[in-house]
């Protein structure tokens, strides 16, 4: 009870941060005859995933964003590691762009837990209607660039969430 | 809520002139943190020409007093039949002289200062060419700086509200250690500090310039990337 107490006054204070469940924010939209999606994982880098950033190792997450009823499936990869000989962050990006060096781990983890403008697809899949299944997952990125599913980092199930849409009208712009 | 509404309609309307394209990762934190710099500095500067323009003023009134003293003194004592004693008026002469030249100096310093270069405190952010990394240290800085405010703003509220609290336990104290009552006096004792207690809730439930800026921040980044929804 007295702990509980203190830990929620820690909380009100300000002076702890409980650790909470991976939260996956998406916003689908379109450009033209292309659908896009932004998302953002909250929490996408808890305080474990940090612990191994910090020692060398890459740990990532990937948004899989994929089109029901069809092949069509868009992924994008973050990745984070704490870079010892010089002393700062590196950010990747799908592994195809090049890393971004950060100082500053809060930068590194505002610069690495958001997806801007993935293409989803064609907006002309859409016209009858359909939906959009969004699936964020944890992994681990070895020295060959290979991935390992590492979904206890997260501790929490994976966040997912599905947009449906009437018509193809009804997605935003 | 509403407010969030319009800025999230705001940020979709330039999408759709395509001031933020699809592409192109809009720069909000950088941009709520230069107007914020840029406040600070126009402020800082503004406030130094105040005081600076304050105090040398009030040298001046010193100088001009000195001045009026050792030339019309003895008029001014003259008047109520009296004579000022030489010694007397030198020494006030000079004293408030130098008293107004001082201040006179030290104003027409802070006056000419140079403001405080707010940009240099964070110059990691704006020395930063890759675009997407000075976002992100933006939104750190505005993080922090929120941070910072809060445990400032809540440290400040608990100890003005404790303070009536302290003022009536000693009192109390007092009471118990002197033979009386206990609470002889306690309330007149919190009474004067309800000033405390008002400023304490004020900074409780208040927020700061600081808290504002990353919660406008944080309605932009809702506005880009969509709402929160906890998996579990």
């Amino acid at each position: 009870m007295i702990r509980s107490f203190f830990f929620g006054l820690g909380v009100f204070l300000g002076f702890v941060a409980p650790q909470v469940a991976p939260e996956l924010a998406v916003r689908i939209y379109r450009v033209g005859n292309e659908v896009f999606l932004n998302a953002e994982v909250f929490g996408a880098f808890p305080a474990g995933s940090l612990e191994l950033a910090e020692e060398g190792t890459t740990v990532a997450f990937e948004i899989e964003a994929r089109v029901q009823g069809s092949d069509a499936t868009a992924v994008a990869e973050r990745s984070l590691r704490f870079d010892l000989a010089s002393g700062t962050w590196i950010v990747g990006f799908d592994g195809s762009s090049a890393p971004k060096s950060v100082p500053d781990r809060e930068a590194a983890l505002e610069l690495s837990d958001k997806v801007w403008g993935l293409r989803i697809g064609s907006l002309t899949a859409f016209s009858g209607g359909g939906s959009i299944l969004v699936h964020a997952k944890s992994g681990i990125v070895d020295e060959s660039g290979k991935w390992h599913d590492a979904g206890i980092l997260w501790g929490y199930a994976e966040p997912q969430r599905r947009f449906s849409f009437e018509s193809s009208v009804e997605i935003p712009r | 809520m509403n407010k969030r509404l319009r800025f999230a309609a705001a940020v979709s309307f330039f999408v759709c002139l395509g001031i933020l394209s699809a592409e192109d990762q809009p720069e909000i934190a950088y941009r709520i943190l230069s107007g914020y710099i840029d406040n600070k500095e126009a402020l800082g500067a503004a406030g130094n020409k105040i005081a600076g323009g304050v105090i040398a003023g009030t040298g001046g009134l010193f100088i001009a007093g000195a001045a009026v003293t050792w030339f019309e003194g003895d008029t001014i004592a003259s008047w109520s039949g009296n004579r000022l004693d030489p010694q007397t008026k030198m020494g006030v002469a000079v004293g408030v002289g130098i008293g107004g030249l001082v201040l006179a100096g030290a104003g027409s310093a802070l006056f000419a200062a140079k403001p405080h270069d707010f940009r240099s405190d964070y110059k990691e952010v704006f020395e930063e060419n890759d675009s997407q990394v000075r976002e992100a240290m933006s939104a750190a800085v505005l993080r922090d700086l929120s941070i910072k405010a809060e445990k400032a703003r809540i440290t400040g509220a608990i100890s003005s509200l404790l303070v009536p609290l302290l003022s009536s336990a000693i009192t109390a104290g007092i009471n118990l250690t002197s033979g009386k009552v206990w609470y002889d006096g306690v309330v007149q004792s919190a009474t004067w500090s309800a000033w405390s207690i008002a400023g304490g809730v004020a900074a409780l439930f208040g927020t700061t310039d600081e808290e504002r800026l990353y919660s406008k921040y944080l309605a932009a980044r809702e506005a880009l990337y969509g709402d929160r929804a906890p998996s579990n």
